[in-house]
């Protein structure tokens, strides 16, 4: 009996000190006492995971080969170990050449919209448990980064900067339900905004204009804000792929698939300054009809992607 | 007191915490994330009671809210799973043989969490579909059980290898 009681008590006291927590930082909004805590935990906790990435990635490698290394050991037992390093080091090759093709967009998004930008590879993944989906990277405030600054990758928009640390900072991504963008329809010009539902492949965009055209196929760029805060002008966001009429509503809304895949994200880059020029439409895919160089990087050839 | 099972239960979740997003929002499954951390806490209340279940669900939850990329209010996810530590070693407590218990309880535990997670994002005022709330609470509890299959066992050797936690302890598992 003695026991329960001290169990309870126990139970009481941690409530109490996660109460005081909850009163401190909404007292405080982010600063002061738990922003410090906040700092010291990401301080500690980021290096671990930046570690940790190279064991998940080669761990995640290795659950997209289980199937085939299963098939393999029925035939040939011998065989098994040999194979096995064989498949670690052309994931390792692949991983690289992957990650080459990669910088490669980066830059040439970057040098055709003339954006500044800092590159910075994702550590860890916020899993959209509770629906917020965020990522961190490996770069913070040392690198210039601040608050609300526009995420790109080598295929699109990936989110905006939320919140920043010494050397990591937060991306709230698109498929973040708090998130809104405002875009306009490649060529067409015709304006609405991009959120995020939740669900990472699926976007949701409403056009002010309830009788403009669009139909699937349609590519979304981001229409822009002041100053290029959060988010600067004529990043592709994604392809239209069905339409939702939707009568008596005041505006129309349409399905995107975004071209960014989130679980696949790895280098991206921070636009610290915007382009002086809006690039408008240019830094769209080119239609897969047209032949072109580029068409190679954006479907993945590796094995190691096409997970 | 044996403080090598603190520090066990200490470092389980730490690296629960580690690799829950660089690892298992990765893998890409359709559905939830799987959510080792409530797993790994779900285990440890159900082999040492009520009492490691509180300080366990504490710690988790204090350092989900606190640890990158997490963003949320500080100190909530830390009464829930202090909470929840509490019921389960109450109700799932007691070491048994059967496997299922943990299964089961793992699931429940990280299901309603999430259902807990819902309710809070509702809160903040975000839009949440049915069909995206059916799918992710089927998946998280079915990742759960899955997952405590691996973890259980894992979490009983270690209480085993570690010996009893206090005298009170050894009396009870007589």
């Amino acid at each position: 009996m003695r026991d329960s009681t001290r169990i309870r008590t126990v139970l009481v006291v941690l409530l109490l000190i996660s109460l005081t927590f909850v009163a401190l930082e909404l007292r405080n909004s982010g600063a002061g006492f738990s922003n410090t805590i906040r700092t010291f935990t990401t301080n500690l906790i980021s290096p671990l995971q930046k570690s940790t990435r190279s064991i998940s990635d080669s761990l995640s490698d290795f659950g997209a080969n289980w199937r085939e290394i299963r098939i393999a050991r029925e035939k040939v037992k011998d065989l098994e170990t040999e194979n096995l390093e064989l498949k670690e080091k052309l994931a390792n090759t692949d991983e690289d050449r992957r990650r080459a093709a990669e910088l490669d967009a980066l830059l040439k998004i970057a040098g055709l919209g003339t954006y500044d930008i800092v590159p910075a590879r994702v550590i860890a993944i916020g899993a959209g448990q509770d629906y917020s989906w965020t990522v961190s990277i490996d770069v913070g405030s040392r690198d210039g980064i601040t608050t609300d600054m526009t995420v790109i990758s080598g295929q699109g928009l990936v989110g905006r900067t939320i919140s920043v640390s010494d050397s990591t900072t937060l991306v709230a991504l698109l498929a973040d339900p708090s998130s809104k963008v405002g875009a306009r329809i490649g060529g067409k010009s015709e304006l609405g905004f991009v959120s995020g539902n939740g669900l990472p492949g699926e976007l949701e965009f409403e056009m002010f204009d309830p009788l403009a055209e669009i139909i699937a196929g349609d590519q979304i760029v981001t229409w822009g804000s002041d100053n290029g805060k959060p988010f600067v002008a004529g990043v592709p966001i994604g392809r239209v792929i069905s339409v939702k009429s939707s009568p008596g509503l005041l505006t129309k809304s349409a399905k995107v698939e975004p071209f960014v895949k989130i679980s696949t994200l790895d280098l991206v880059s921070v636009v610290v300054e915007a382009p002086r020029i809006d690039p408008r439409d240019s830094l769209l895919p080119p239609m897969p009809v047209v032949p072109q160089p580029t068409i190679s990087i954006s479907p993945s050839p590796s094995p190691s992607q096409s997970q | 007191m044996n403080i090598y099972k603190y520090l066990a239960v200490f470092l389980s979740i730490v690296v629960a915490v580690i690799f829950q997003p660089t690892f298992f929002a990765k893998l890409d499954l359709p559905g939830a994330t799987p959510d080792l951390v409530l797993v790994i806490v779900a285990c440890w209340a159900i082999t040492k009671g009520p009492a490691v279940g509180i300080v366990a669900g504490f710690l988790a939850g204090f350092l989900i809210d606190v640890a990158p990329p997490g963003n949320h209010l500080m100190g909530i996810a830390s009464i829930i799973l202090a909470l929840l530590g509490y019921v389960i070693g109450i109700i799932g407590g007691g070491q048994s043989r059967s496997m299922l218990r943990p299964l089961l309880v793992s699931s429940m535990a990280a299901t309603s969490f999430f259902v807990f997670r819902t309710i809070w994002a509702i809160f903040a005022g975000n839009s949440i579909s049915l069909e995206i709330f059916s799918l992710n609470f089927l998946t998280q509890g079915l990742y759960a059980a899955v997952l405590a299959i691996f973890v259980y066992p894992g979490i009983t050797y270690l209480d085993r290898k570690l010996g009893p936690l206090s005298r009170s302890d050894e009396l009870r598992m007589q």
